[in-house]
């Protein structure tokens, strides 16, 4: 009988083998093989529906600044990637990709120029006892401003640095949801699945793992609100000039700033005024000849700035606004559940409407300038809170919880940054009652919950 | 000549075993087949010596005359494909400078050996696999083509173009004909084998040694600068896009003192390389074609007109082999450091301004600087396996790497642990806590823990990553139990899964492999072992995290209960 028993266990385990090699073979069927020769790229792009992994057999490869561990496979879904070789390499990719494509003409040499220039103001400043560059990187939408960054940033940390990485995109949320702005210490390798790597989870030191300076601002564009943009910009500015002033690493890391692609009117004061909030050193301009001849005459009077551009890979694409879309609801949906890579359990708890204290910003976007009482100055409405009274509207948000506490008013409670944020997923009028998705157990830390645009229905 | 008597047995003592090789390899002058079989076998009986047989064996090539190399790169060739590793490893490391060297040194007629043995390299294995991988071949390949396109010159006119030093005893032209050195035919005869002292071939190291030591006693003694030297004078003949991080390289180096004299010295190859090669160049194997208008000028002077010691043979060749070790050659193979140079490179010492000034302008960031990307790779040379993280070879680097490799395996079991709890993603921190680094403390950067570890285990770094060794090495055959009369296939508690069942003819029972029985249940040997060190590590570290981190385990408490307020 026990026999019996081993046999099935061994023929059980057989068949296992079986599936595994049959799956195996699949992959390899599905795998192509790319030989790339020095300082060329392999670009592909991956749906949001579908899947890709690549290996690294020999060589050396990085995705935007981050080096390839051999024989390790990545994953990728909804991205669009270039693998790119400084010495030649042999790479493995498997799975669907809408395109893809090896392209041997990358402006990687001048984004390691800048690296080096960078590194060289970080080295003076060491020995100066002074502060690390601050670099604004600007340019349009889709010039790889945010692949600059990451490279800038990796390059940084691999020479042992640990820049800042402040975000001022709020449409993205590259480290965190749409609509926030960060600041975040670049002090482990960014993981090249993950974009930034996802915020901190309970497991203390899950893989790349960052925890941001983060504030809510809510809306995709800073022309909807601008003197919210700016005020929040200056807030970024303060936690980060006091963060440079206690930690040494820090401040000779210096800060390398991701904005907007916003080069309007509206773009260029955003811009100046950041600038100024960061003390913006270092000006590199993305693929737009306009935006930096503008800058060089801008900044003419200030020689303490350098104005550099720096031409935009031919791997950019355009993103439609449904990809961005798509990217925006694949954040939301990563906050609370994590990937494939890392699965995250959100809780759904019953929330007293009464209990907590639900504000949005201004009624501006309601209420045109002529319909205002006379002698009522608008901007003012701007950077007011407005509590909402009405729990219908809530369906489908998401709330920033703001780490302000209980006694505080609400000017302050704007100003506060963002503890996380939450999904209101039912409200029940009647009972006034609130079924919320919230990131981590147990009750809401926090009372003050502020509504941005953002909507997002769970799928 | 006689072939020595077998040596088949294995030999306990390594030292007797390095003299008894070297002893035998004395004789392999000529292509002997039963030598070469006699050493095979013998590298196959002592595979604990390897490191000394093959640094017998590579020391041999270099001290054997050029006409006397290729029988040792057949044994070399025959010990890869007839015992494989350790050897290929081993080998490999020098196989590219070795074979260059002999292979430059030989005469035209030998070279097609070479060449014939080279090819079998690419898949010469029983298996059809290359015998060492394609980077290793692939910068010598390159090489010998590009060697080739000198040889017919040289073939048509030979003396008239070689110069005294290098040109060879007639003799030896009909010695190492195709089909006498041909592998594994049988040996020449004793006539035709030439004491190595015949034709000597200057050294180039010594030849430079010898120039050096009366004009700059300080670094005449100092190999590194030689080579360094050495290396100076044959940049003129590089592409620029390859000279130049080796240039500024050097010109770190070098002190600032001794640097011209020394160079003033030896520049005087380099011109006439420059002239001999250059036609060379512009064929595309060897890369972009010279330019001589590079950004720096060569530090060589001006050209003496005295002829130069060594030939343009040889330079080519060291010069392929310091850039082959320096990793600057064969694109695909960097990565791989050994030699001297690549340390002093790795040791942190670099800094920006080799390559710099960098200005902050938009044309002066096109300027394409080949060769500063080390600044990325090169210079560290420490890769994690597991992320691709680099750290520099240095005393400091290697404790980081320490600590890296110590927080992989943590997050790697912790990850494991927590996932069958499930994962939630934690709130972020305050303002204030942020201002102060806390978020420092959930991301990477840990103080290294296997420092209390030390005091725990009295082990080095990595002191759980050890004893989890141990679990898995737990011989799972010692542990068997009788398997009980009423277990109806209860599986281990742990793993959920069934025990194997073998028959004892020992005992006369029926028992559970790799099992232990704990107060009556029934577990899996390395179930048990693995969960019970699972919790005793969990203990300690939450012990020694507690205490690390008391400080800011208070900030958090604080805020906490803040928030739970």
């Amino acid at each position: 009988m026990n026999k019996v028993r081993y046999r099935n266990v061994y023929l059980k385990r057989k068949l296992d083998k079986l599936t595994l090699l049959c799956w195996l073979l699949k992959a390899i069927v599905d795998t192509r093989e790319y030989n790339l020769e020095q300082e060329s790229e392999l670009r592909f792009e991956v749906e949001f529906s579908s899947k890709a992994s690549v290996k690294l057999v020999s060589g050396t490869a990085e995705i935007f600044g981050t080096e390839l561990a051999t024989g390790v496979t990545y994953h990728f879904f909804g991205r669009k990637i270039a693998v790119f070789t400084w010495h030649g390499c042999c790479l493995e990719l498997t799975g669907q990709c809408s395109v893809e494509y090896t392209a041997n003409e990358t402006p990687m040499s001048s984004y390691l120029n800048l690296h080096l220039a960078l590194e060289q103001l970080r080295e003076n400043a060491a020995q100066q006892g002074e502060q690390g560059p601050r670099v604004l990187v600007l340019g349009p939408h889709d010039v790889g401003k945010t692949s600059l960054c990451k490279i800038l940033l990796s390059y940084a940390l691999r020479q042992g640095r640990r820049p800042l990485h402040v975000s001022l995109d709020c449409s993205e949320g590259s480290i965190t949801m749409p609509g926030t702005m960060t600041a975040t210490s670049i002090s482990h390798i960014i993981d090249v699945e993950e974009g930034f790597g996802s915020t901190a989870t309970t497991a203390a030191s899950m893989g790349s793992t960052t925890m941001p300076l983060a504030y809510y601002y809510g809306y995709q564009n800073p022309s909807e609100n601008l003197q919210l943009y700016k005020l929040l910009t200056s807030k970024l500015a303060q936690g980060v000039k006091a963060r440079s002033a206690i930690d040494d690493e820090t401040r000779l890391g210096g800060q390398i700033i991701d904005t907007t692609g916003l080069i309007d009117n509206v773009g260029y004061d955003i811009i100046q005024h950041a600038i100024e909030q960061f003390s913006v050193n270092v000006v590199v301009v993305l693929g737009h000849e306009r935006l930096y001849s503008d800058m060089t005459r801008i900044l003419r009077d200030k020689p303490e700035i350098s104005v550099v551009k720096v031409a935009k890979s031919g791997g950019v694409v355009e993103r439609d606004q449904q990809f961005r879309t798509q990217l925006q609801r694949s954040k939301i949906h990563e906050y609370f559940y994590g990937t494939s890579k890392c699965e995250l359990s959100p809780y759904s708890t019953l929330t007293n409407f009464t209990d907590v204290s639900i504000w949005r910003v201004g009624e501006s976007s309601l209420a045109p300038t002529s319909a205002l009482p006379i002698g009522m100055d608008r901007q003012l409405s701007e950077t007011q809170l407005v509590k909402i009274d009405n729990a219908d509207i809530l369906l489908h948000s998401i709330l920033a919880v703001l780490n302000a506490d209980e006694t505080d008013n609400e000017a302050n409670a704007l100003e506060s940054n963002v503890a996380g944020f939450i999904y209101v997923s039912d409200v029940d009028d009647a009972k006034q009652k609130l079924t919320i998705l919230s990131p981590a157990p147990g009750r809401l830390l926090k009372r003050h919950l502020l509504m941005g645009s953002f909507k997002w229905i769970e799928s | 000549m006689q072939a020595s008597p077998p040596a088949l047995q294995n030999i306990p003592d390594l030292d007797a075993l390095r003299l008894e090789y070297k002893r035998i390899l004395q004789d392999l002058t000529f292509n002997c087949k039963p030598i070469i079989t006699n050493l095979t076998i013998l590298a196959q009986e002592n595979k604990q010596g390897a490191t000394l047989i093959v640094r017998e064996i590579e020391q041999k090539i270099r001290a054997n005359a050029s006409n006397q190399k290729l029988p040792v790169i057949y044994l070399v060739d025959s010990i890869c494909k007839n015992v494989g590793e350790p050897y290929i490893q081993l080998f490999a490391r020098n196989i590219a400078s070795l074979f260059l060297e002999s292979y430059t040194r030989a005469e035209v007629s030998t070279r097609r050996s070479f060449e014939r043995l080279l090819q079998t390299w690419k898949n010469g294995m029983p298996d059809g696999r290359p015998v060492f991988s394609r980077s290793v071949l692939e910068p010598v390949e390159r090489s010998v083509r590009y060697l080739q396109q000198q040889s017919p010159q040289q073939h048509q006119q030979p003396p008239p173009q070689q110069s005294p030093n290098i040109m060879r005893d007639p003799r030896q032209r009909y010695s190492a004909s195709p089909s006498q050195s041909q592998y594994p035919s049988s040996g020449m005869s004793p006539s035709q084998q030439q004491p190595p002292s015949t034709a000597p071939q200057p050294d180039v190291m010594s030849t430079l040694q010898s120039i050096l030591s009366p004009a700059n006693g300080n670094s005449g003694g100092d190999p590194t600068t030689q080579i360094l030297v050495q290396l100076q004078s044959l940049l003129p003949t590089l592409p620029p896009a390859q000279a130049a991080p080796i240039q500024q390289y050097l010109a770190q180096i070098l002190p600032p003192g001794a640097a011209p004299s020394a160079l003033t010295q030896v520049g005087s190859p380099s011109p006439r390389m420059g002239h001999a090669v250059k036609p060379l160049h512009e064929k595309p194997s060897m890369g972009s074609p010279v330019t001589m208008d590079r950004s720096t000028p060569p530090i060589g002077t001006p050209p003496p007109a005295s002829s130069s010691s060594s030939g343009s043979n040889m330079n080519a060749l060291d010069l392929m082999k310091n850039l082959t070790s320096l990793g600057l050659l064969g694109g695909v193979s960097s990565g791989k450091p050994a030699s001297e140079q690549k340390k002093d490179f790795a040791s942190g010492n670099m800094t920006v301004a080799l390559f710099g000034p960098f200005r902050l302008e938009s044309k002066d960031i096109q300027t394409v600087r080949k060769g500063a990307v080390e600044f990325l790779y090169s210079a560290l040379p420490l890769k994690c396996k597991q992320c691709g993280y680099r750290y520099p070879d240095t005393e400091e680097g290697k404790k980081k790497m320490d600590a890296h490799l110590d927080f992989h395996f943590r997050q790697n079991r912790r990850s494991k642990e927590r996932a069958k709890r499930g994962l939630s993603r934690s709130w972020f921190v305050t303002e204030s806590e942020w201002v102060n680094g806390v978020d420092i403390e959930t991301s990477s950067q840990h103080p290294p823990i296997f420092a209390d570890e030390q005091a725990h285990n009295g082990t080095g770094g990595g002191g759980g990553q050890q004893k989890h060794k141990k679990v898995e090495e737990l011989d799972a055959d010692s542990h068997m139990v009788v398997v009980p009369a009423d277990s109806q296939g209860r599986p281990c508690p742990i793993c959920g899964e069934q025990f194997i069942t073998i028959w004892n003819d020992g005992e006369e029972e029926w028992m559970y492999k790799n099992a232990v029985n704990i107060n009556g249940t029934i577990y899996h040997a390395t179930c048990h072992a693995d969960a019970s060190h699972n919790m005793e590590v969990e203990e300690l570290e939450a012990d020694q995290i507690e205490k690390k981190r008391k400080a800011v385990d208070d900030l958090e408490q604080d805020s906490k209960m803040l928030k739970t307020e």
